[in-house]
């Protein structure tokens, strides 16, 4: 069992990561890989609600959602889980960790209709995971969502001082490069077999 | 799959619909409507309406709970403040929008009262008296134009008849002004004045009016000739009679060269 959560979470993590891959959470991919620091950051608050949201997902589906046969309503009852979630968690930040909400409090306004967060109750509840299968594919999604994060991120620090012609600078090159990296991904295709 | 769900869902709302256009009338009275929805049995929309309404009350009260159990609170001097603010979000101040200036200037002593620049002293006043901090006197800036070498001194170079914007003429062997650093007189400065203090004078010079400026600074951005600049409002005329005196004797010459001395003439009542 072990080993096929271990799949689960590299599988999500490199070979179906969800920018390179999938192309899913692109606006927010785009939008904070300017800085380093506000990917570093973006990154972490994914991770940690990802990892929540899907164990909360994951106990509504089988508790609630299964019993009653209204697994139809996936997406409306996830969206309304995971907006109740982080705005809990952001008031309870605010209180608890301030230091920490200054840093993250931005992102997880952005966070709460993101198209990654939502994508991965959905997978897991259309794979039938157990719950730990559920949380190695949270935690690997956020992990791959972040090593591409900090990859565009690092990438585009340098660009900053890179000749690039005047018709691509900003957003196409970057748009070039995210192809680019797409691409070198696929190499991870076939490297595990579930 | 995704078909299956909408018209699920899609029946589910017209059911719900019906339930509430008859009253809560049960649904297998409800008729042709109940027929017309198709093979959703009545039970499923129950089952729907109920555990959507539990989960709603259910997160709103924990919503609520965590609300009240982790409050936080907010001085209210910060709304106030905020309001008192013009609320333009220029980013004069240094701060991220009006919202962080007015945290910063209540929550950290260190913060001037005076840097809002489209709000001038008046705002400064008012928020002195919210925080309880001593307004120092806002030297109020202004907008102020060095060029005084208008079309009745200055010569032409050759006939412009381009497009009557100065960021266009100056593209045209720098603008047909012979000299070469005075004003174009386009009124590219007054198009790009949000607040309407730029008037063109007769002699095609930008005027300004100083009640209008706020000092944003569009202008000095806009022009091409880099002939505007943000002073103290005091200074703001001072000067002017003195490049005029240059400008009449310079300006008339075929080649000036002298735009420094206009310059000078401008900085030296200082």
């Amino acid at each position: 069992m072990w080993q096929h959560v271990l799949t689960i979470f590299i599988a999500s993590a490199l070979i179906n990561n969800f920018v390179f891959t999938r192309y899913l959470g692109l606006c927010i991919f785009f939008g904070v890989t300017k800085r380093m620091e506000t990917a570093v950051g973006m990154s972490f608050t994914f991770t940690a609600v990802m990892l929540v949201e899907s164990a909360l997902n994951w106990v509504i589906y089988n508790y609630v959602m299964i019993p009653y046969h209204l697994e139809f309503l996936k997406i409306v009852i996830f969206i309304g889980v995971i907006a109740a979630f982080v705005q809990a968690a952001d008031t309870i930040m605010k209180k608890v960790v301030p230091a920490l909400y200054y840093k993250l409090g931005i992102y997880l306004a952005l966070i709460v209709t993101n198209c990654v967060i939502l994508a991965v109750p959905l997978l897991n509840a259309d794979e039938n995971y157990t719950l730990f299968e559920s949380m190695a594919m949270a935690l690997g999604s956020g992990l791959g969502f972040s090593l591409a994060l900090i990859i565009m991120a690092s990438i585009r620090e340098k660009l900053e001082l890179a000749d690039v012609p005047k018709s691509f600078q900003g957003l196409p090159i970057s748009f070039v490069l995210t192809g680019l990296i797409a691409l070198a991904f696929l190499g991870f295709s076939g490297m595990i077999t579930l | 799959m995704y078909e299956q769900m909408t018209s699920i869902l899609a029946q589910i709302f017209s059911h719900a619909i019906h339930l509430i256009s008859n009253k809560l009338v049960p649904l297998a009275e409800a008729g042709g409507a109940a027929q017309a929805a198709g093979n959703v049995p009545a039970s499923t929309v129950y089952t729907t309406l109920i555990v959507l309404a539990a989960l709603g009350i259910v997160f709103g009260i924990a919503l609520a709970v965590v609300a009240a159990r982790f409050v936080v609170k907010v001085d209210p001097r910060v709304e106030q403040v905020r309001e008192t603010l013009p609320g333009a979000n220029c980013g004069a101040c240094g701060f991220a929008g009006c919202m962080g200036y007015a945290e910063n200037v209540v929550g950290n002593p260190d913060v001037a009262v005076s840097m809002c620049a489209p709000g001038k002293s008046a705002v400064a006043e008012k928020i002195a008296v919210i925080t309880g901090k001593k307004a120092e006197k806002v030297e109020p800036k202004i907008a102020r134009v060095f060029c005084q070498g208008g079309t009745s001194l200055s010569q032409r170079k050759f006939i412009y008849t381009g497009v009557q914007d100065c960021t266009a003429a100056v593209l045209a062997a720098g603008g047909d002004k012979s000299c070469e650093y005075g004003c174009l007189g386009f009124g590219t400065c007054m198009r790009a004045c949000p607040f309407g203090a730029i008037t063109m004078s007769k002699d095609n010079l930008p005027l300004i009016n100083q009640d209008k400026c706020t000092a944003c600074g569009k202008c000095v951005a806009a022009c091409p000739k880099q002939v505007i600049e943000i002073a103290q409002a005091s200074k703001a005329g001072r000067g002017t009679a003195a490049a005029s005196s240059v400008s009449r004797r310079a300006c008339a010459a075929s080649r000036c060269s002298t735009f420094s001395r206009c310059r000078s003439a401008m900085y030296r009542v200082r």
